[in-house]
């Protein structure tokens, strides 16, 4: 399950900054992404999992771990 | 116990400032509670800031008016101690509405931002060569590029970032801009001053440098000094004849020898002081010129795309240190850079037409030394659309040779990439050419 968490944040995080290879340390904010861009990630991943991401944890954090973490935890 | 509450900080906001609303949501954390006050007209012309802001930020719309004093709306009861902005067209309605909520006096100096007001005040205490007049008919022009004499800049008393400039070398180009230009409300007519090339000998180094620095109350300390790339510059290239002038890049920390360095430190101390300058973060651009440096003007926030810059290189992160000596906190001592950095906006050689181009952000961003692009310009793009700019990304590298390799090959990609070269000396045929200013560009002024 968790994998398939992963997998999904990955890929919206991708789709969203258009990168390929995006490591678990990068902060979407200082890689390229803006505010609506981190709106708009952060519900892509919220549809795709069926469960709420809180924008107000994204943006104080927004390396690619913390918001996998955050999905994981969402989903249990 | 518990915590005591955090001061309320009122930040007039709009878009495409110095800082994001993210920038600001973190900055603020454990120091203030940021309190977003957006202008009607912003508003209306964003239809979603607000929402997104009032996600979380809280956020209030203030009444259109350019007399804030007057009519503050909701502000005063709102509980603030204070009131900033990172956006320069908000800086005279922030100003008005911090003397509100602390029933400050009013300022020294009347209008600081207000380039005519700085040429003025800067002249007279001594700082500066530049000789200013304003313009605001034809005959304005005229009767000031005689007072003067040329060569002249005509330039918006109020504004950043380049726009209805025009470079005016004679007689017979100030009688063409007087037939061309249509708006003349709230113009200057300023000397313009000869540029000398950096004396780092990079070929993409321009002759502007800029100073950041935190002023709390009077005591002031120089965040950082940044190297910028060179100011491109499309004679006539602008609406109602003006010429089509863009800044292309800043470079931090600067590589200016350390004797320049101080005097650049100095000099903006003493134009702050001049200007009366306090409790917050200032954006000084100077102009290396063959007789020393030259203030060009004095910006009352910290400058846009920058912040990211000194957090690349480990320094405090200035939108925080704004907010603090907003709230009159003492600022931190000055650090000592990891690592340099950049962030480049170069535009296109030749600006008409569309873009055609196969480049997608991903090609730049796996460049060595790439951190973070921003923007590209797109296939079938006008040039027009991002104001001639090909892309706004950030580079970080350990040290300065690994910057300029950085940049060197950001500048090929680009070059290749759009088949059509940056607006910026060929880094090649510049190296091999002997030093002095670039016959291909105009000299920096401010923007």
């Amino acid at each position: 399950m968790d994998t398939k968490i992963d997998d999904i944040v990955r890929a919206e995080w991708c789709e969203v900054l258009d990168v390929t290879s995006p490591e678990p340390g990068d902060d979407f904010f200082e890689i390229g992404g803006n505010s609506l861009l981190a709106v708009s990630l952060v519900e892509r991943v919220e549809s795709r999992l069926g469960v709420e991401v809180a924008l107000e944890d994204f943006f104080l954090d927004g390396r690619l771990e913390t918001l996998v973490s955050a999905a994981r935890a969402a989903a249990k | 116990m518990s915590a005591p509450a955090l001061p309320r900080l009122g930040i007039c906001h709009a878009p495409d400032g110095a800082a994001n609303l993210r920038e600001v949501f973190r900055a603020a954390r454990d120091l203030c509670v940021p309190v977003l006050l957006v202008d009607a007209r912003v508003a209306a012309a964003h239809p979603d800031l607000v929402a997104l802001a009032s996600r979380i930020l809280e956020c209030h719309v203030l009444p259109a008016t350019d007399d804030p004093e007057s009519d503050p709306g909701p502000v005063t009861g709102l509980g603030l101690a204070g009131v900033t902005t990172f956006h320069d067209d908000e800086l005279e309605r922030a100003d008005a509405l911090d003397r509100l909520v602390r029933g400050a006096p009013a300022p020294a100096v009347e209008a600081p931002w207000d380039k005519l007001v700085q040429r003025r005040v800067l002249h007279a205490a001594g700082l500066s060569a530049v000789r200013a007049a304003p313009v605001e008919s034809p005959d304005d022009l005229h009767r000031a590029y005689a007072e003067l004499g040329g060569p002249c800049v005509l330039k918006p008393r109020r504004a950043a970032g380049g726009r209805g400039i025009a470079f005016l070398d004679g007689p017979d180009e100030v009688a063409a801009h007087a037939a061309a230009r249509r708006v003349w409300d709230g113009m200057l007519l300023e000397t313009r001053i000869p540029a000398a090339p950096h004396p780092a000998g990079t070929p993409w180094l321009g002759s502007l440098v800029s100073v950041e620095t935190v002023s709390a109350g009077t005591r002031r300390i120089h965040l950082g000094v940044l190297d910028k790339l060179p100011v491109a510059v499309g004679r006539h290239e602008g609406p109602e004849g003006t010429d089509a002038v863009n800044v292309q890049g800043d470079i931090l920390p600067s590589v200016l020898p350390a004797d320049l360095l101080d005097r650049a430190r100095d000099l903006t101390g003493r134009a702050l002081d001049a200007l009366g300058v306090r409790d917050r973060v200032t954006h000084t651009e100077l102009l290396l010129t063959p007789s020393g440096l030259e203030v060009m003007e004095v910006n009352g926030r910290l400058a846009g795309h920058t912040a990211r810059l000194f957090r690349l290189v480990g320094a405090p992160d200035p939108v925080r240190t704004a907010l603090a000596a907003a709230l009159g906190a003492e600022p931190d001592a000055p650090f000592e850079p990891d690592g340099t950095a950049a962030g480049l906006f170069p535009t296109f050689r030749h600006r008409t037409g569309t873009v055609r181009t196969a480049l997608r952000p991903r090609d730049l961003r796996e460049l060595p030394g790439v951190q973070a692009v921003d923007e590209l310009a797109g296939d079938g793009d006008e040039k027009a659309a991002l104001q001639y700019r090909m892309t706004n990304l950030t580079v970080r590298a350990d040290d300065r040779p690994g910057l300029d390799g950085v940049i060197t090959r950001v500048l090929a990609t680009l070059t290749e990439g759009f088949a059509d070269p940056a607006g910026l000396p060929d880094p090649v045929a510049a190296a091999a050419a002997p030093p002095g200013p670039d016959p291909t560009m105009e000299h920096p002024t401010c923007v």
